[in-house]
């Protein structure tokens, strides 16, 4: 009897050992194999390539170099002690700031960004459960504070925080592709070839419009305006009036992007675009063209000037040297405020309006660079019965320095208000190809040749040549331009009394073909020295001299007259 | 080597049983090397050749000489248990096995097979087998090498000696009523054994698999948890050898030994790991068969204790291996990798066939079945 017992008992044992092995296998399989895959199966997302800035020659002003930073997974890792212990020595870094940072009750903790390859290497081999290694971009600007305003930066992880860093960042970004990889009992990743995998799509390069060395001139001569005057800050554009592209555009104060948690918000401003002056005597020929434009005067009609005391209402005008009977033309030349102030009486308020809204003025340019302002003009029906003389010298209106030297290329180009442009091409960061991006508007015909070229340019030749703006003058070329001395609003006081003054030049050559056009403006210079002529047209003419000749030794041109072919 | 063996004793060759163990051998050294590597499967034909040098060399012996000597046996590997806890090599924090170069000697592995010879050498001379001494004194047979297993420790392979004593003094004959009476020593030496003798691993692993909510031992929940994702993945036909997720990824503890169950499972598939299960039926199935059909009570008696050993192994290695038990160092017969376990298994083995192919008329008591 007591065999049988045995025997049964052993098929009992056996019948239990099978059932549970089918159940387990066959009814809760799908509850197992969901686990399995969950453990085993891992989304590791692998980053795009950021894409490269360039300039119009392709010359690299921003771009990623590879890097990788330590990362840990605290929730996979034991020893937290120890493993804390072994990365400090193996990084450099504090035991207790690592042990804090893994005491985070979190799956994902940085350990330290952007390291180098010894110190991958110490971690590789260190090889721990739950700490593991990402490949990362790390930003770098090779030319460091150049164009820095316009570049702007990327925060530690690669995205975009101002400028055109932030303007393009989608572009510049790419698609993240991902893996699968397996993980095995210690965590460690292992990856499959036959494990799904979506490469990543690299980041757009982006290409400028801005030529490195036109940029490197005028940073250079901005550097020793802002040296030499100590104005409170300093901005200055160079730009194509033919087709709208800024060549060169820089603000000061600067700051380099590779370490801009170093600047400050004053320093990383793009003034050429974000902020928006009275601009004085600049505008005049704005003004005038405008006026001409729409035929309310003639340029050679005379005005009296009043010998430079003029009584306006309970208001008194004063004009730095006294004129007596002056053309039009004449009154740009010699910058009568007087004078300007009967323009714009005879042109009415109307007519001054539309003579400024035919250049934009009050609107933003639509430039490709993020916290672009669009300056002040009110309506005529607000304006005072003192707004329009006002207007006519360059106050009571505000204009960011792009859109005055926007306007001046329109003059400069025979007519056309062109849209500023920065970026020329995009280049497909997966298949290379460039994507030309083309001016939707090619440019509005505001002024007609017989006045743009015509009259306007003729008299702007004038001011450098015989007028305020003499010091813009370049040897072999014939410079146009205009001299501005802005009075600045005094905050504290409400008015114009003594907060100092914004000097601006913008000027253009050679006149009757113009290449390059170049607004300098110095806000507050001290030191005495004020005027736009004295301040800012000699910054313009050193700025035409050279870009002119570094445009001619690149082109090979020479047009045989006699110009100095000196280097840069 | 030539050995002479007569044709009568050939007859009696149990190829059923041989058979089995070999196959679930084989099946051994494919997964060895599946879950750990080539070499490592070698190694293991290694302790197979050694193994069956042995296997061959006991069979020329009668096993009743084998059985005269098991109170010396007896002695040796209780000495061998004492030392092993003075001299022998650290395993995590155990001492249970002498280096001796090609293959680790662990004593409590062959201390079985001792166990059931001597308890067979004490009982076939009882003819008051009814008394409750006789019992007691069995039982101490057990318990000595139990306690000193225990003390390596190694919960595991101690409790194995339980059921080869009540297995034998089962058979034997002994009263229901004596075994009854152990119930209540045994709730006496519950609690000392809890609190003497198990370690604080050990008491954490007990209590995570009675209350997995209450455990702390997180180790062995997630050790039970990788065990049975690996044959829950298997299905039906499983993932094919070698290509087992689970094992390949390293998440099974001790896949080549204790968990080799696991491997089989994944890769195999329910309906071959059924197979499995069926080759370790077969086995002892044909063990008992030899017990019925041989007319010497000491053989059947060592067979027996044989079949209680290698049942209790395969119960407790597969029900740990499937959830249904907590986790302990025992592995599986025949399967698992390791020198000592498989050379005493096929010394087991040489028992089995042994008796087998000395079939004797042996005038017995009346009642010794």
């Amino acid at each position: 009897m007591r065999p049988y017992v045995f025997v049964i008992a052993l098929f009992v044992i056996y019948l239990v050992l099978a059932l549970q092995l089918g159940r387990v296998q066959i009814l809760e399989h799908d509850k197992y194999q969901k686990l399995a895959d969950r453990q085993h199966y891992k989304r590791v997302e692998i980053p795009a390539h950021r894409g490269s800035i360039l300039d119009r020659s392709g010359k690299i002003l921003a771009h990623s170099i590879e890097t990788h930073s330590i990362y840990a997974n605290p929730q996979e890792i034991e020893d937290k002690a120890s493993v804390s212990e072994k990365l400090a020595s193996a990084l450099g870094l504090d035991v207790s700031r690592i042990q804090k940072v893994l005491d985070k009750d979190k799956k994902f903790v940085w350990i330290k960004r952007d390291v180098g390859k010894k110190e991958v290497q110490a971690v590789e081999e260190l090889d721990l459960a739950g700490v593991d290694i990402q490949q990362e971009g790390r930003r770098s600007y090779p030319c460091g504070k150049l164009l820095s305003q316009v570049l702007g930066f990327v925060d530690v992880d690669g995205k975009g925080l101002e400028g055109l860093e932030l303007a393009f960042d989608r572009e510049l970004t790419g698609r993240p592709g991902y893996k699968v990889v397996n993980r095995d009992g210690k965590q460690r990743v292992i990856f499959k070839t036959e494990n799904p995998c979506i490469p990543p799509v690299n980041g757009d390069n982006i290409v400028l419009t801005v030529d490195l060395a036109l940029q490197y001139i005028l940073e250079e001569e901005l550097d020793k305006v802002f040296e030499h005057r100590k104005p409170l800050s300093a901005t200055a554009i160079a730009m194509d009036p033919a087709t709208g592209e800024i060549l060169a555009l820089s603000s000061r104060p600067t700051f380099d992007p590779n370490f801009f948690t170093l600047s400050s918000a004053d320093q990383r401003r793009n003034r050429a675009i974000t902020d928006s002056y009275e601009p004085g005597s600049v505008i005049k020929p704005l003004v005038v063209s405008g006026v001409l434009q729409q035929g309310l005067i003639s340029s050679k009609e005379v005005i009296f000037c009043h010998n430079g005391v003029y009584q306006i209402g309970r208001r008194t005008l004063r004009d730095v040297h006294p004129y007596g009977n002056l053309t039009v033309e004449e009154i740009v030349v010699n910058s009568s405020n007087i004078g300007m102030s009967k323009v714009a009486a005879k042109s009415g308020d109307k007519g001054m309006y539309e003579a400024l809204r035919l250049f934009d003025l009050g609107r933003p340019t639509g430039i490709n660079l993020p916290g672009e302002a669009g300056g002040m003009l009110r309506h005529y029906k607000k304006w005072t019965s003192y707004s329009g003389a006002s207007i006519a010298m360059g106050y009571e209106v505000t204009a960011t320095p792009l859109q005055m030297i926007t306007a001046y290329c329109a003059i400069a180009n025979g007519g056309t208000l062109l849209k500023p442009k920065i970026i020329t091409a995009t280049v497909d960061g997966g298949d290379g190809a460039t994507k030309k991006l083309s001016e939707r508007a090619p440019g509005r015909q505001i002024l007609a040749r017989d006045v743009a070229a015509g009259v306007m340019t003729p008299v702007l030749t004038r001011v450098v040549d015989e007028g305020t703006g003499k010091s813009a003058a370049v040897e072999g070329y014939k410079v146009a331009g205009k001299t501005g001395t802005a009075k600045r609003i005094d905050t504290t006081a409400k008015g114009y009394g003594n907060a100092g003054y914004v000097s601006s030049f913008i000027g253009y050559a050679p006149a009757d073909k113009p290449r390059i056009c170049v607004l300098v403006m110095v806000n507050k210079p001290s030191g005495g020295a004020y005027y736009g002529g004295t301040v800012a047209a000699p910054v313009v003419g050193e700025i035409l001299r050279r870009s002119l000749n570094h445009m001619e030794s690149i082109a090979g041109l020479s047009d045989g007259s006699g110009i100095n072919k000196k280097t840069i | 080597m030539m050995i002479k063996v007569n044709k009568h004793l050939v007859g009696g060759f149990d190829w059923m049983v041989f058979g089995s163990a070999c196959g679930l051998m084989a099946i051994g050294f494919f997964f060895i090397w599946s879950a750990a590597s080539q070499a490592c499967a070698f190694r293991q034909l290694v302790f197979m050749g050694i193994g069956f040098g042995l296997f061959f060399g006991l069979l020329v012996l009668d096993y009743m000489q084998i059985v005269r000597q098991a109170y010396i046996l007896y002695i040796v590997f209780i000495v061998a248990l004492i030392a092993v806890l003075f001299l022998g090599g650290t395993i995590r924090g155990t001492r249970r096995w002498f280096d001796l170069g090609v293959v680790n000697f662990q004593p409590s592995e062959f201390i079985k097979i001792v166990l059931v010879l001597a308890l067979a050498k004490y009982l076939m001379y009882k003819d008051n087998y009814k008394r409750f001494s006789i019992l007691m004194i069995s039982l101490a047979f057990a318990i000595l090498p139990m306690a000193l297993i225990f003390m390596q420790p190694d919960l595991g392979t101690g409790l194995i000696l339980l059921p080869i004593f009540f297995a034998m003094v089962f058979v034997t004959g002994a009263r229901i009523k004596h075994f009854l009476l152990l119930i209540p020593m045994g709730f006496v030496t519950l609690p000392l054994l809890w609190f003497f003798l198990l370690r604080d691993y050990q008491r954490a692993r007990v209590i995570g698999f009675l209350w997995p909510s209450e455990t702390q031992d997180w180790g062995a929940a997630y050790h039970r948890l990788q065990s049975l994702i690996a044959i829950g993945s298997g299905c039906v036909l499983g993932q094919g050898w070698k290509q087992g997720v689970q094992t390949q990824l390293n998440r099974l503890p001790e896949p080549h030994t204790d968990f080799v169950f696991a491997v089989i499972a994944e890769e195999w598939g329910f309906l071959r790991t059924f197979g499995v299960i069926l080759l370790f039926l077969a086995f002892i199935l044909g063990t008992l068969g030899i017990a019925y059909r041989t007319r010497d009570p000491v053989g059947r008696l060592v067979l027996i204790g044989l079949v209680a050993m290698f049942t209790s192994q395969i119960f407790v290695n597969m029900a740990m291996v499937l959830g249904v038990a907590p986790i302990t160092g025992i592995n599986l017969p025949f399967v698992s990798y390791g020198g000592s376990s498989l050379i005493s298994s096929l010394l087991a083995l040489s028992l089995i066939i042994n008796v087998g192919i000395r079939d004797k008329i042996i005038l017995t008591r009346r009642g010794f079945r």
